[in-house]
């Protein structure tokens, strides 16, 4: 016979709370014109306390994480589905086949409430929560510089651990270890909630090949930078410089960024020259996948 | 002359009815409570099991059985037996019973009045119920009700 514990499951009256049953009976006694009346003992009641929680990851999306990034942020919730006040121990289990890629990695409490991670917030492995009541908790994680690996995921396992029981096993009792002395149970979960949440790891190689091609006819050279991606990142705040060879000279206004024109000067676009120094120079701000760059000038011959 | 015969029948009648009234009936009224268990047997269906009481949690299901004993000489008649549903419970419908023949009717206003089950209008809270018992119960013997409620 296998029993279908289907308690155990809903959130709902607040441990300790006590249920009582009594009747009243109205009656004659044979002929008897009298009516009586008489009442039950009271049956008594009182609620346990259920140990449920709900750790879930929130972003939609991994999160990008590279070698030598610094305080990366996974959000997720963690409810206490139970009818009581609890402590949940919060541990996690980083993939070991990844080695030691991570330099750290700690779970932080939205302290402020604000909805994400910041300065203000806390890190903590263990929280508080009264019964229904839910709170926003961050993985944030920091990797090692020149790292290396095969893999293109980070993944973590989060778990929540009831600090009253927690035993894994659902309908575990913990007599008298309730709120106010009631009895406790580990609820379908165990009084344990696990999540699986992953980092998306990628690689940051740019790569830059110059090509520089003599026209002699004309008598300049014509430079071109390509710039490219090997990995599967967004690259921020890229900046490019180059310099002008001895015997050469900058053909002013030659810029060109994905083939179109550039003013030498430093404003609002890509590229700008710098006419003390002999170098150019190409701000990039975001590098977005899939784009290539090609940037492009003329350099004449000094005349001698 | 005629209404003092009137008086004094009447007074005697009263009397004796307080004196019937003061005394204590042999009979017992008590009240048992059960857990109802689901389970799938070998064939595979659901079926439910009454287990005594060790601790509750919100979702459980209570069978409340008030059970009546005649230990008086002469049988027990005019049975009503009134049991207001515990705060924090709600009523599992179509779940109050007898082991005899019987009325049953529920109230959604904390019993001021009572209706039958299937006259109650579809979302309203049952606070009381009533059995109305249409046969008696004999020297020696028992009867009882029974209903459910679920913890919220």
């Amino acid at each position: 016979m296998i029993f279908v514990a289907s308690f155990l499951e809903a959130k709902g009256v607040r441990a300790g709370t006590i249920i009582k049953n009594q009747a009243t009976l109205n009656f004659s006694v044979g002929d008897e014109t009298s009516l009586y009346s008489i009442s039950s003992n009271e049956v008594k009641d009182v609620v346990s306390q259920v140990l449920n929680f709900v750790l879930k990851w929130q972003d939609s999306e991994p999160c990008e994480i590279y070698e030598g990034a610094k305080d990366k942020v996974l959000n997720l919730s963690l409810r206490n589905d139970g009818n009581g006040k609890d402590t949940i121990l919060l541990s996690f289990l980083e993939d070991s086949t990844l080695g030691s890629l991570v330099e750290s990695m700690s779970v932080f409490v939205d302290s402020n409430k604000n909805g994400y991670f910041d300065k203000d917030d806390k890190s903590i492995d263990e929280i508080n929560l009264d019964a229904d009541e839910q709170r926003k908790i961050f993985l944030v994680t920091s990797l090692k510089e020149n790292i290396s690996t095969s893999k293109n995921k980070l993944e973590v396992e989060i778990k929540a651990k009831s600090k009253i029981g927690g035993s894994g096993i659902k309908g575990t009792v913990f007599k008298g270890k309730g709120e106010n002395g009631v009895d406790a149970i580990d609820g379908v979960g165990g009084g344990v909630s696990f999540e699986s949440v992953a980092y998306k790891l990628v690689t940051q190689s740019p790569t830059l090949i110059k090509r520089v091609e003599y026209f002699k006819k004309q008598r300049y050279y014509l430079v071109s930078l390509y710039l490219d991606f090997e990995g599967n990142a967004n690259l921020k705040n890229l900046h490019l410089t180059d310099r002008v060879p001895r015997g050469l000279t900058y053909r002013k206004n030659s810029i060109k960024f994905n083939k179109k024109y550039q003013s030498d000067k430093r404003d609002g676009d890509f590229a700008s020259f710098d006419f003390n120094i002999n170098s150019l120079s190409i701000d990039i701000e975001n590098f977005k996948l899939p784009n290539k760059v090609l940037v492009t000038y003329i350099l004449n011959r000094r005349r001698r | 002359m005629k209404k003092k015969i009137l008086l004094f029948f009447g007074l005697a009648a009263l009397v004796l009815t307080v004196a019937t009234a003061a005394r204590s009936p042999k009979v017992t009224l008590v009240s048992k409570q059960f857990k109802q268990v689901k389970y799938i047997d070998k064939r595979g269906h659901i079926r439910y099991k009454l287990k005594s009481v060790d601790r509750v949690v919100p979702g459980d299901t209570i069978v409340y059985k008030n059970v009546v004993s005649n230990f008086e000489t002469k049988p027990l008649k005019n049975l009503v037996l009134n049991n207001k549903v515990p705060e924090h419970t709600s009523y599992v419908k179509h779940s109050a019973k007898c082991s005899s023949k019987c009325k049953v009717l529920v109230s959604v206003d904390g019993g001021k009045t009572f209706l039958p089950e299937a006259k109650i209008k579809r979302g309203k809270k049952v606070t009381n119920v009533r059995w109305i018992l249409l046969s008696s119960i004999n020297q020696n013997s028992k009867a009882y009700v029974s209903y459910a409620t679920k913890i919220k």
